[in-house]
């Protein structure tokens, strides 16, 4: 039960991309291949110029559209919220890709199927931390109930850069970088 | 990544083509035999060819998944999924279409098993079209991909009726009730053109209005295929004018010969089809970070 989310403090991080590398690591993803990838925006101008960098992967969202559109039902929502995938059933017709405005799901080429952040089930069920939440050095991201990181972090009404968050209901909490 | 769509731009228009003849040769069908045809020889040879090519669309549409061998889980999910319910219509018409076939060689009439086989094919449709409805690629998240597809349905149906009705009957084909029939036909295939016009201008418009990823579709549409857009309706509208015009001109010559601009005058309707459905897929960018 309850509903498992990130939460990233924009205004922290520094765009080193540790979380995205520990996450292709743990992951032994190919090049060009990315669960959790960090997005890096430049604008502005003197004396005002700013960086931002945002770090996204799955969101396990509420209404999960790759969960709704997948024709083989290998996407699905566990009781825990997190949106898990059925390697043995994906077809690799990429119908998640389609309907995933984050580039949750990614094609692996060598196996003809899509694979995707599973928040690291393995670890939480070991009681270890996702190994994107263990890389940060800035500790920058932070993970739980979402109802609890919303208690401890606020709730967000739109993200800078992200898309309409209606669209699919995203469990994260976001910190944004003031300007 | 485009190269991957090649086996859905194969499979949406020859499923298009398939189910647009079918309901088209049905309907010829119905107008002959109220006037008293009913001697059809076109209709099985016909229906043959139709079941062909139903099952190469089929054939085609597996070249896009990664995994074929999981190829059955595909419709685990149709309480949800639109590809799901597309893959079990596109599964359902073709099955269909044999049973059709297969009725076309007994005594008893087809007329219920087409009407069925004509609801199947346009549902196949319809699936086609929410699949990318339902995504989150801007370009394809507009009514205008239904009138896109139920349009080139409409016109392929048209010409590809004409081409069955020259290629298994030709003797008959320019008899007065075909040419008759193939005029209004031709008439509702340029309603289904005129239609997609009006509702271009409105989906442009709202590309221009909407996300990040649907301006980026537009600039991508104006910048690097403006005149690929052009040619996409000069090609269609060119050559269904010029097939309207020869059925009201040569219609009383055609019998004996066929010209060869008939045939240029098809393909260009084949081409400009194809070329819109190309601007279709090529245009889909999906939402994103940014």
């Amino acid at each position: 039960m309850g509903q498992m989310g990130f939460y990233y403090d924009l205004e922290t991080c520094i765009g080193c991309k540790g979380c995205q590398i520990a996450c292709k690591d743990k992951n032994d993803l190919k090049t060009g291949e990315l669960f959790r990838e960090v997005h890096d925006f430049e604008g502005g101008s003197f004396p005002s110029p700013y960086v931002d960098h945002v770090t996204i992967s799955c969101n396990h969202c509420d209404k999960p559209k790759c969960v709704e559109n997948c024709p083989t039902g290998a996407m699905h929502k566990r009781e825990d919220g997190i949106v898990d995938f059925d390697h043995s059933k994906c077809v690799g017709c990429k119908m998640c890709m389609w309907s995933c405005p984050y580039d949750g799901p990614v094609y692996l080429k060598e196996e003809g199927k899509v694979a995707k952040c599973d928040f690291c089930k393995d670890l939480l069920e070991n009681n270890e931390d996702p190994a994107c939440v263990s890389a940060c050095t800035m500790r920058a991201i932070d993970y739980g109930d979402i109802e609890e990181l919303k208690e401890k972090y606020g709730t967000n009404q739109s993200i800078r850069y992200f898309p309409d968050l209606d669209i699919t209901k995203p469990n994260i909490v976001v910190k944004q970088k003031s300007r | 990544m485009f190269s991957q769509e090649w086996p859905l731009i194969f499979f949406t228009l020859f499923g298009q083509l398939a189910v647009g003849t079918f309901i088209v040769l049905m309907a010829a069908r119905f107008v002959l035999k109220r006037k008293g045809i009913t001697d059809l020889r076109w209709l099985k040879p016909s229906l043959l060819a139709l079941t062909v090519l139903m099952a190469m669309a089929i054939v085609m549409s597996m070249f896009h998944l990664g995994s074929i061998s999981n190829a059955f889980y595909a419709l685990s999910n149709a309480g949800s999924s639109w590809l799901a319910r597309e893959i079990l219509l596109a599964g359902v018409f073709l099955a269909l279409l044999v049973a059709t076939y297969a009725v076309s060689h007994t005594q008893k009439s087809i007329d219920v098993i087409s009407w069925i086989t004509a609801v199947a094919g346009i549902g196949t449709v319809y699936a086609m079209a929410s699949v990318y409805v339902t995504t989150i690629i801007p370009a394809w998240m507009h009514v205008n991909t239904y009138v896109a597809y139920f349009g080139t349905t409409v016109i392929y149906g048209v010409v590809g009726a004409g081409l069955c009705f020259m290629v298994f009957d030709r003797k008959e084909f320019f008899t007065s009730p075909y040419v008759s029939f193939m005029k209004k036909a031709g008439f509702v295939a340029a309603g289904a053109i005129i239609v997609q016009l009006i509702v271009l201008p409105v989906y442009l418009t709202s590309l221009a209005g909407g996300a990040p990823a649907a301006q980026m579709s537009l600039n991508l549409l104006f910048e690097n295929h403006a005149w690929t857009m052009l040619l996409r309706w000069l090609l269609t509208i060119a050559g269904g004018g010029l097939l309207i015009y020869s059925f009201y001109r040569y219609a009383d010559r055609l019998t004996k010969h066929i010209p060869a601009f008939i045939y240029v005058a098809v393909a260009l309707v084949l081409i400009g089809e194809f070329t819109g459905r190309y601007l279709f897929y090529i245009s889909g960018i999906p939402m994103n970070i940014g």
